[in-house]
């Protein structure tokens, strides 16, 4: 059986190998002074830089409206759309970055990384939900105005675009899912 | 460029006076699916992203401690394709001293590997002789809570060494 108390009067005599990370820290440092080195919650972070382009949304709906007819109800809510993700993007980008971890104490620590995964999957839920709406909506009217021609168009792209959107946020989930994978619930 | 040079070399020897303490901590949270070199590298960024903004308002070494578990504790693993989750403390670079035998500091460190993370930290401070003050500060608990939790972990250290 081990003894503890022995175990730790012991512990402060135990010495990790140093020499190599002595160099080790030479280079770190190096590299964190010439070159721009991310952590994993800043990578997550940057992910969601894609949000800035739903503000391009309103533009796009105005070109649909132009060029090929889309009614005004559809173009609306295809920009409130377009808008909403991308608060939401710039919000949770922000969100990711805004804790220090060297400065705040474990359980706050665990608080915020517990909230970037759930802030993210109710994202997700709600998004798809969304897109499925809406893109349903636009098929329709789409079909309706310009036929068969256009909305295979329209297909494609949403096809291509939603195989890009799903990988990236199958690689969005699982980094923000690992900062967790380890943590459960506080014991009282 | 002359200001840059003088944050490298403080930082650096900040860095050289206080590795032990940061390998330490990842030894203790390392594990197959988290490298010891990915924890320490991610910690050591943490820290240099943090640096400008320490004021010496807390000691050095509780600042230490602190981006070192929470960095480990809230690490996201890399896509790495692994079996069941086997709970075997990596082989990492510990030198015993005369009087301590590496043995029975690679059977601790495969109990406390087993703990929750959490639980990981506490045990790791209280075995760096921190204070249950300092265990408090750094982990944001209430000494009160320290007490109890400590008391709980070394009852299931014991009662998993009793299993085997």
């Amino acid at each position: 059986m081990i003894d503890l108390d022995q175990i730790k009067n012991e512990w402060s005599a135990l010495k990790i190998e140093n020499s190599t990370l002595h160099q080790k820290n030479i280079e770190l440092t190096h590299r964190l002074v010439t070159e721009r080195v991310c952590t994993n919650q800043q990578r997550l972070a940057k992910n969601y830089r894609m949000g800035y382009a739903g503000f391009g949304f309103p533009l796009l709906a105005y070109l649909m409206y132009m060029v090929i007819g889309t009614p005004v109800w559809l173009c609306v809510v295809y920009s409130l759309f377009g808008i909403v993700i991308g608060c939401y993007d710039v919000w949770y980008m922000r969100f990711v970055k805004q804790t220090d971890y060297t400065s705040v104490p474990t359980v706050e620590a665990i608080n915020h990384a517990s909230k970037v995964v759930i802030y993210q999957n109710r994202a997700t839920i709600y998004s798809i939900i969304g897109t499925l709406a809406l893109l349903a909506a636009m098929f329709y009217e789409i079909f309706i105005i310009s036929g068969e021609e256009v909305l295979l168009g329209g297909i494609v792209g949403a096809i291509v675009g939603g195989i890009f959107g799903t990988i990236k946020c199958i690689q969005n989930h699982r980094l923000a899912r690992r900062m967790l994978d380890e943590i459960k619930t506080l014991d009282n | 460029m002359q200001s840059n040079n003088n944050k490298e070399q403080r930082f650096l020897e900040i860095l050289d006076t206080y590795k032990s303490v940061i390998a330490k901590v990842c030894c203790i949270y390392a594990s197959p699916v988290a490298d010891f070199d990915d924890l320490y590298q991610e910690t050591v960024i943490n820290l240099w992203n943090g640096f400008d903004n320490f004021r010496g308002d807390a000691k050095i070494s509780t600042w230490i401690y602190r981006a070192a578990i929470n960095t480990c504790i809230t690490w996201v693993r890399k896509n790495k394709k692994h079996g069941n989750k086997v709970d075997l403390a990596p082989e990492l670079p510990i030198q015993a001293s005369e009087s301590t035998k590496l043995s029975d500091y690679k059977y601790l460190q495969s109990l406390i590997a087993r703990l929750q993370p959490l639980e990981k930290a506490i045990v790791t401070l209280w075995l760096d002789e921190k204070s249950y003050d300092e265990i408090a500060a750094i982990t944001g608990l209430s000494h009160a809570n320290v007490a109890v939790k400590l008391h709980r972990i070394k009852d299931k250290l014991s009662k998993m060494t009793d299993q085997q």
